[in-house]
């Protein structure tokens, strides 16, 4: 590795590595990042495919699914035509690739009016800032409980923290939810409770904090065990054996290496979380992604919950796709 | 496959061993135990907290909550082993099929895989369970298996990689032995170590999931469920405390027996991640 001080790893080296590494890379890299990128595409289209076949997939009679079998024919005949499904396979197949072309994600479909893309454009940004302001906390907060955990390990405090990291696991997030709000806005009211100030930064502390528990405590404990593993390896002995200060092999040596696995994780995570805030946003009333899931699913609006699904799993493989390529580029190993 | 002896599994092991064995022990003999069926409705005693009659306490529509936890218990465990099973063996048979034969079949299996794994999460459990007329039980098998077979396929799959070179299979290859029985015979007994630790991760994620869906309105009609009971929870907090704290500590100290139970058999099965 090419020696820079610790704070140009921070800043710089990572942005530079990712320029760099296209740049100057091998046949290899570029191999891989083709094979990667295609393989994204094909589970995008296979998403799609997915997507568009659930109302074919589940058994029954789609429109009865949806309505329930004693309604009204004509609301079945109106639904039947809104969702294409009076047209043969291809013919609706089509439609819904072309709906995707255009950006629209097709009609909302008890009322025509709105597109699904309006609305789902209007939640998009509180389920991001929520998943965002999640991962923000976690992360760097998992990576210091590793570390010290890692370097104290098989002591008390290496104990203690991998119980409380079990139990951040454990614990159900619709569990978590309500126990905060009780803490921080009845017992000590300084937090706002559910569907106040969802819009500012305020109401953003307990949402982030429930859902970015289960990640806390799962990165924490990867961080840790990936330290310990990297602790023991023999570049470290030698950077030791140098008689480097503690402090310059953990964190210029160890650290770097170590933390690799638990970015990319962390990054994989990033989906889980778009998708576990259907909890959230349900237990603080607030709006988003997840709360217009629900009221597609609650208003049997079917292209809701397509248009939702697909833009949750879109956004995942592209971003699961964004963290290989920023690995492959800082990573020697793949890149050579 | 050696089996293990007590006295080498960690402490974390035994632990989270013996809290699955009481959890299994609660849902198949508790229900034996109880006199009172779970829906029946205490209605001089709503959402009171926990007494000598009413162990646990009871909830908004009077009935107790102990109770209403054991069969829960008993629910969750048939539901639990038959997912589990159901998902090990789609995913186990797909899994060493695609190893053992490489090729297309491999290639194609990955990618249905990738596609599975592109839904974050309960995504495709939810959108499943929203989509079906009425929830029940078997919808709820249903979504849990679709994207569930996806982890042990992929633990299968690699597993084969490693013994399918391995030279006893090179052997038996060579004596003739038709690839079915190769596979029945050879390979899936000693890939099942880590199938194991994915089982036991396995259940835990259906306890979790249930309750997601459950919370979500998604849940089976039985009122019941650790899922239901936990959201009924969530309703009542503001009113009674207890009503939400039990059910989620039992789901608690379920889903942490199974990461105990999990971590501790993965360390031990792994010799490069055993603690000295």
């Amino acid at each position: 590795m090419p020696r820079t001080s610790f704070r140009d790893t921070l800043i710089g080296a990572w942005g530079l590595r990712i320029i760099e590494g296209f740049f100057s890379t091998s046949w290899r890299l570029r191999h891989y990042l083709f094979r990667r990128f295609f393989s994204s595409l094909v589970s995008v289209l296979g998403v799609i495919v997915l997507t568009f076949l659930f109302l074919h997939l589940i058994p029954g009679d789609p429109v009865d699914n949806l309505l329930g079998e004693d309604a009204r024919p004509q609301d079945k005949a109106e639904l039947r035509a809104c969702l294409d499904l009076d047209q043969p396979l291809s013919t609706q197949f089509g439609r819904f690739l072309g709906s995707i072309a255009d950006g629209s994600l097709g009609y909302s479909c008890p009322d025509r009016k709105v597109t699904v893309k309006s609305r789902i454009v209007r939640a998009l940004p509180s389920t991001v800032a929520l998943a965002m302001s999640a991962m923000m906390w976690a992360l760097p907060v998992a990576v210091c409980l590793g570390v010290l955990a890692a370097l104290r390990a098989h002591t008390l405090t290496d104990t203690g923290l991998t119980a409380i990291a079990l139990l951040g696991i454990s614990i159900p997030s619709m569990s978590l939810g309500p126990m905060l709000l009780y803490l921080f806005y009845i017992l000590i009211p300084i937090l706002p409770g559910p569907g106040e100030d969802a819009s500012r930064l305020r109401g953003l502390v307990l949402p982030s904090i429930m859902l970015g528990t289960h990640l806390l405590a799962m990165l924490a404990r990867m961080t840790r065990s990936s330290m310990i593993e990297t602790l023991s390896e023999d570049y470290i002995r030698t950077a030791r054996a140098k008689g480097l200060p503690t402090w310059k092999v953990v964190f210029k040596h160890a650290l770097r290496n170590a933390l690799l696995p638990v970015i990319t994780v962390a990054g994989m995570q990033f989906g889980s979380l778009l998708a576990g805030a259907v909890v959230t946003e349900k237990i603080f009333a607030r709006p988003g992604l997840g709360t217009l899931l629900l009221e597609g699913i609650a208003g049997r609006d079917y292209r809701i919950v397509q248009g939702c699904t697909l833009v949750i799993a879109g956004m995942y493989v592209a971003v699961n796709l964004l963290v290989d390529i920023v690995y492959a580029a800082i990573d020697p190993r793949i890149r050579v | 496959m050696r089996r293990p002896r007590l006295a080498e599994l960690s402490k974390g092991t035994l632990i989270g061993g013996v809290m699955c064995l009481l959890f299994v022990l609660f849902g198949l003999i508790g229900p034996l135990l109880l006199s009172r069926p779970p829906t029946l409705q205490d209605l001089d005693h709503l959402l009171e907290p926990p007494s000598a009659v009413h162990w646990l306490g009871t909830d908004e529509s009077g009935c107790d909550l102990l109770t209403q936890l054991c069969f829960g218990a008993r629910l969750l465990l048939g539901l639990a082993t038959t997912v589990v099973l159901l998902c090990m063996c789609i995913g186990v048979t797909i899994g060493t099929l695609a190893g053992y034969f490489g090729g297309w079949l491999d290639e194609v299996v990955m990618r249905v895989i990738d596609v599975l794994l592109a839904f974050p999460g309960i995504l495709l459990n939810i959108a499943i369970a929203a989509l079906v007329p009425k929830a029940g039980l078997g919808v709820l098998v249903f979504a849990l298996a679709v994207n569930g077979w996806v982890g042990y396929a992929r633990v299968a799959r690699a597993q084969v990689l490693r013994v399918r070179e391995l030279e006893y299979v090179t052997a038996a290859r060579a004596l003739g032995v038709p690839s079915a029985r190769i596979m029945l015979r050879h390979i899936v007994p000693n890939i099942l170590s880590p199938i194991l630790v994915q089982l036991t991760f396995g259940a835990a994620g259906v306890v979790l999931v249930e309750a997601s869906l459950s919370f979500l309105g998604l849940g089976p009609p039985i009122p019941y469920t650790w899922g239901a009971l936990l959201s009924q929870g969530t309703t009542y907090f503001w009113r009674a405390r207890h009503i939400l704290l039990f059910p989620s500590l039992s789901i608690a100290l379920l889903v942490l027996g199974c990461n105990l139970l999990g971590d501790g058999l993965r360390d031990h099965l792994d010799p490069r991640g055993r603690r000295r």
